[in-house]
């Protein structure tokens, strides 16, 4: 009977339970609060080893060598430099030449390569070194 | 709670504020760090580039220096030069067989190029192989140069006449 009293409390209570039955009276609870306040504090202490660890991340890795500083060298283009003094001294060669060829008392005046004559009146305007293109060819029997 | 428990948690209420305090402050003043060590990391980085320049230039304008100084006597720096020149071409051409005037004798700017030029006009006269060798002449003078106006013109006597317009580059220094 007794048992059957306690079975059926059981199950009246599990169907039709009363939560006035089942009220902490407890004002403290220790482990719990001490349970609460050791969680918070772990929390605390693995955000700070993660925010460390971050910063070290962050800035372990700085060196001169990756910083793009002002990108410039020094151009100077030899190859051009060369090319112009070897056409100036081409220019010296054939100067000199000429100079000393009439300066020579034994001088005899024949035209210089590359240049033809003509009889026509003949006059050019240009900005650049073309005298060559202003002259026409012509039979050189005619000139001797 | 009895006072002296409320005491304690108070206090370890304020020394755990103060201990999170102190940890952010700390965070922040690291970060800060970090952001001036990276500004002066990259100015560091520059002076480097700055000072690698600097020693590439100067050891070229050293290596250099022959070739720059050939270069530069090819241009007129000073009225001695000019004067020497036209002295030159002038002294040359009874040997050369002509008769030369100068005629004109100038100093021009070309704004598009942004130089300057001495303009000399030459008239001369003589058989037709003294005048072409004279215009070949002009043409390979040691300075740079360039005839802008020739005309040759032959005349009744047999002989030829010209006029020569040349630029000579003038490096202001």
């Amino acid at each position: 009977m007794k048992e059957e009293n306690i079975i059926g409390k059981i199950l009246k209570h599990i169907v039709h339970p009363r939560q006035t039955e089942f009220v902490d009276n407890n004002i403290m609870h220790p482990e719990r609060d001490w349970s609460l306040g050791v969680i918070l504090g772990l929390g605390v202490c693995f955000f700070g080893i993660w925010l460390s660890f971050d910063l070290y991340n962050q800035y372990k890795d700085i060196s001169i060598e990756d910083l793009n500083g002002i990108q410039g060298s020094v151009v100077y283009r030899s190859s051009l430099v060369e090319e112009v003094l070897v056409n100036f001294s081409e220019r010296n060669k054939i100067y000199d030449d000429i100079i000393s060829k009439s300066k020579s008392t034994t001088f005899i005046m024949v035209p210089v390569e590359g240049v033809e004559i003509v009889d026509e009146i003949l006059s050019t305007t240009t900005d650049e070194i073309v005298v060559e293109e202003v002259f026409v060819e012509s039979d050189l029997s005619e000139e001797f | 709670m009895g006072k002296k428990t409320k005491n304690i948690l108070i206090l370890s209420i304020i020394i755990f504020i103060f201990s999170i305090g102190t940890c952010l402050f700390l965070f922040l003043e690291i970060n800060n760090k970090g952001v001036a060590l990276e500004n002066q990391m990259a100015i560091l980085a520059e002076n480097n580039n700055k000072e690698s320049i600097y020693l590439n230039l100067r050891r070229t304008i050293n290596e250099t220096e022959e070739e720059r100084k050939s270069i530069s006597d090819k241009f007129f720096t000073d009225e001695n030069e000019v004067i020497s020149f036209l002295g030159e071409i002038e002294s040359l051409a009874p040997e050369m067989g002509l008769e030369l005037k100068t005629q004109d004798l100038d100093r021009v700017s070309d704004k598009e190029k942004k130089s300057e030029y001495l303009k000399i006009v030459f008239t001369y006269k003589g058989n037709k192989t003294n005048v072409t060798n004279f215009v070949k002449l002009m043409e390979n003078i040691p300075y740079h140069s360039y005839i802008n106006d020739l005309s040759l013109k032959k005349i009744s006597d047999g002989s030829w006449e010209g006029r020569l317009t040349i630029f000579i580059t003038i490096q202001s220094v």
